[in-house]
């Protein structure tokens, strides 16, 4: 008789239950997260509508003159619900959400998810190539002062830190458009997107330099390339400054560390060694990019301003000088869900990079 | 880190960089749109904001009066062929007032109705230019723009039912309450643009009878320039309407794009890349002045910037204080301190760029006089005085706020500075008359001394949040509005101006200047007497 022995799957057995157990505990983690997301919301936009509804303003006499009559304030307020009590606006502001309307401009007559979706992509195109430059700019500016500490360029990466955080972000706009554009004649004209291009004929995304490339029109993408790069490097050279202070501090402790120490011992190269210690900060690296982004998005403003961009920024500082209400709790609608969004995947990533990371409630 | 490492990085990052410089460097010559080198015959006009939509109303701010004014679609305008300067030396009076798209006109005897003759225009669309254009644009102003009713209906006197009646296909009839010298000129405003109504009516519906939507985002008008594309808060770009028939300059395109900052705005002009600069501010437009291949121009306008003191407090109410605090003020230093010298000291209650008006009561300059009249009036230590400015409203408040705080520190005046930075609340403070005092600033939408006294100062006037009720002064103006003897009307503007300085409704400290800077290529300005430019007449060289 002869006995078949399965081939012992010991190896598979005892790492595939550890794998899903994982996965598992991961999508535990994002569902918890997913959950409290509408709760979140709700709640900033509930203390956003009582904030911005309580401002001391008169929507009608600003929207429709100072000459407007009785009659045509009276109907304004109708109109847009002004007329009835604070409460009873809450009630219907929350109704038209869930229904998708974020309700119309006082000044456009616009609906504000439609100016979203025109205004959010140019931002949201502006903001993570910024992050992109702040990131590698501030990593690189950081590892060379905590590295070379001692050294003439670690000193120079320190100061040139020091510099760039003490100027406010606009006045490094206007100094970069009079260098680059005006003596060196090297940028073109800050003239928003796509310079003194058609943007109506580009539309898909609303991101110029995205849509120039989906259409082919690659004169066009040259030219949305073009604008991109003085204000990508004012909010990037801006934010890895900031950026570079947090990977150094981190750094310069994680260049002591045991692991870091035992990896020099075991001969192996300095670049490595660095590479080590880069990932031993990763997790607070991680977290820090993710805040970034979140400012970046609602921060922006003022250089979407200087270089005309016409982005989300703008649309919403228009808004408040104006206080356009809708369009303000239109704008904190989308930084609340997108910043809510970055915090929930960077929980998740956080807990791909590092398992110890505990994030199940007690 | 070797050193082998760092070289390769370091060549990296400098390719990186070579790249984005190539980058926008060849981007950049898309930026441009020429410098005059004959081939070109396009104009960027750089605005401080391009408004969200293009109709008159909700009124998107200056920019929404610029590219109005630039349609050339109303019925009336300026012709400053004949005025010294074409316009900008004197400002054009009412006598300059010509047909846009009316061909004739006449005033009947009654002198209730005006009856206009149309010329023969056909907008872009292939509509011809009718009465009944006329009447559904005028009486859509009225339906939807405040400011266009209380301008034609209240300032003008025209019949709110029933403002115009068609006659036949190319004659309308203007119905008035009462003819006064505006009745014309307050047609030259952008305000009153004529639309293509048989357009417009196609996107009308029961809910929105005046398709407003429609006309937020298109335009369909009969002057010389059609819609090409409208990027809302960015750019609004015109070229010409093939239809058309009638004088223009060579131009084969106009842009409006919003440039909101004025530094940026003032660099693009030095660089070519725009054709005009529009509401620069003072330092910037001095820095213009001499630059190589730029125009920087100086011309009267009616534009007066005013300390307005609120009546309504009570060391305010008393006329000796507001004298004494005009008294206190040296125009001319505030002039050199804030405005670069590019603004007159206001001498009297009117406008000082109005032709032929002489007021034989001046603002004077006495220190020693204001504090003996403060005294007078019970104030012989001075008060506490807040005052309320805004950058939305007088560009170079601050600077004025500061200088004026130093002058009636004098007296005693105890000035506490509060600047607004958003114009809705400075609006809402200054029409719910929730100020002491604020600086502000009149540009007249009808340059006649008449329009400015009775919008500005009257009793009964929504500007005058003040509260300045005097008698005489508003008899005087409504004389003033029906008087049609040439002499008569000269000498009821002095009259008024006179009265002013005695009574001080406002303390004028300013006669503003228009400031235009733009391409020495450009050709043909004529400036306006209402401000923004129209650049039909305009050519490049």
């Amino acid at each position: 008789m002869v006995t078949e022995v399965a081939p012992n799957p010991v190896g598979l057995t005892r790492a595939a239950p550890a794998a899903r157990s994982r996965r598992s505990a991961l999508l535990r983690l994002a569902l918890r997260r997913l959950a409290i997301l509408p709760v979140a919301v709700f709640l900033v936009l509930t203390a956003a509508f009582f904030m911005v509804n309580g401002l001391p303003s008169n929507a009608a006499r600003n929207a429709l003159g100072p000459l407007a009559d009785d009659a045509a304030v009276a109907e304004f307020n109708h109109k847009f619900g002004l007329d009835q009590d604070l409460w009873t606006r809450y009630v219907h502001y929350l109704g038209d959400l869930v229904r998708g309307d974020l309700g119309t401009s006082y000044y456009t007559s616009s609906d504000i998810s439609g100016q979203l979706v025109r205004y959010f992509p140019a931002t949201l195109e502006l903001s993570l190539l910024s992050l992109v430059v702040a990131v590698v700019l501030g990593t690189a500016l950081g590892v060379l002062s905590a590295y070379k500490s001692q050294s003439v360029s670690g000193r120079a990466a320190r100061m040139v830190t020091s510099v760039v955080q003490a100027v406010p972000d606009f006045a490094i706009g206007l100094l970069l458009i009079y260098v680059f554009f005006f003596l060196l004649h090297l940028a073109p004209a800050p003239l928003g997107q796509v310079g003194a291009e058609d943007m109506e004929s580009l539309r898909i995304t609303n991101a110029a330099a995205l849509d120039a490339l989906l259409r082919g029109r690659w004169d066009v993408f040259g030219s949305a390339v073009s604008q991109l790069v003085l204000p990508v490097a004012t909010l990037g050279l801006f934010y890895s400054a900031i950026f570079s202070r947090m990977v150094g501090s981190l750094l310069r402790t994680a260049l002591k560390s045991p692991q870091v120490e035992f990896a020099r011992a075991c001969g192996q190269p300095e670049r490595r060694v660095i590479w080590y210690a880069l990932l031993d900060v990763r997790a607070p690296i991680v977290t820090y990019i993710a805040m970034l982004a979140g400012f970046l998005i609602g921060g922006e403003a003022v250089i979407e301003t200087v270089f005309a961009w016409n982005g989300l920024g703008q649309w919403a500082l228009a808004g408040v000088l104006a206080t356009d209400l809708p369009v303000i709790q239109g704008f904190i609608l989308v930084a609340t869900t997108f910043t809510l969004l970055l915090y929930m995947m960077l929980d998740v990533i956080s807990h791909v990079l590092d398992p110890r990371i505990e994030t199940a409630p007690k | 880190m070797n050193a082998k490492s760092i070289r390769h990085r370091g060549r990296g990052l400098v390719v990186a960089i070579a790249a984005a410089a190539m980058v926008a460097a060849c981007g950049s010559q898309s930026g441009d749109t020429g410098n005059g080198d004959g081939s070109d015959k396009s104009l960027t006009i750089a605005l401080p904001a391009v408004p969200n939509n293009l109709d008159i109303q909700p009124y998107g701010g200056p920019g929404t009066s610029y590219v109005l004014a630039g349609l050339s679609s109303t019925l009336f305008t300026y012709d400053t062929s004949k005025v010294p300067g074409e316009g900008c030396d004197q400002l054009a009076g009412l006598d300059a007032i010509t047909g846009q798209l009316v061909d004739t006109w006449s005033l009947s005897g009654d002198r209730k109705s005006i009856k206009l003759t149309l010329k023969d225009q056909t907008s872009a669309n292939g509509n011809k230019l009718t009465a009944e254009d006329v009447k559904w644009s005028i009486e859509r102003a009225i339906a939807i723009a405040s400011v266009a009713k209380t301008t034609l209906t209240q300032t003008a006197e025209y019949d709110a039912d029933n403002p115009v009646t068609v006659v036949d296909e190319k004659t309308a009839q203007l119905n008035l309450k009462n003819s006064l010298p505006i009745d014309t000129a307050v047609l030259t405003h952008p305000m009153t643009t004529i639309y293509d109504s048989v357009e417009a009516k196609k996107h009308a519906t029961g809910d929105d009878p005046w398709a407003n939507k429609w006309m937020q985002t298109n335009l369909a008008v009969f002057g010389p320039w059609k819609l090409d594309s409208f990027t809302p808060g960015d750019q609004v770009v015109l070229v010409p309407n093939p239809n058309f028939t009638g004088p223009r300059g060579n131009l084969t395109k106009v842009t409006f794009k919003g440039v909101p900052d004025d530094s940026t705005r003032a660099q693009l002009i030095r660089r070519g890349t725009v054709q005009f600069a529009v509401s620069l501010s003072y330092s910037q437009f001095s820095s213009l002045d001499g630059a190589a291949g730029v125009t920087a121009k100086q011309c009267v306008s009616p534009t007066r910037d005013t300390l307005i003191l609120n009546l309504n407090d009570p060391a305010l109410s008393k006329v000796e204080v507001r004298q004494a605090i005009s008294m206190a003020i040296d125009r001319k230093a505030l002039i050199q301190g804030a405005y670069r010298d590019l603004a007159k000291p206001a001498v009297s209650g009117v406008s000082g760029s109005y032709p032929g008006v002489s007021p034989q009561k001046t603002y004077t300059f006495d220190v020693a006089k204001a504090k003996q009249l403060l005294a007078d009036a019970g104030y012989p230590n001075g008060f506490p005085l807040e005052l309320t400015f805004s950058t939305t409203r007088v560009a170079n408040a601050p600077q004025s706020a500061v200088l004026l705080q130093t002058m009636l520190k004098q007296i005693g005046i105890d000035v506490t500075l509060n600047n607004v930075a958003a114009a809705a609340t400075f609006a809402d403070l200054y029409y719910a008359s929730k100020y002491q005092a604020v600086i502000y600033q009149e540009p007249p939408a009808v340059a006649y001394p008449y329009y400015a006294f009775k919008a500005y100062n009257t009793g009964t006037s929504g500007q005058n949040t003040y509260g300045f009720k005097n008698a005489q002064f508003d008899q005087l103006v409504q004389q003033l509005g029906a008087s049609s003897d040439a002499q008569q009307q000269t000498s009821l503007i002095n009259q008024l101006a006179d009265l002013s300085v005695d009574t001080m409704p406002e303390v004028y400290l300013t006669d503003d200047a228009a400031l235009y800077a733009y391409s020495s290529s450009v050709t043909g300005l004529k400036p306006s007497p209402y401000g923004p430019l129209s650049p039909v007449d305009l050519s490049r060289s």
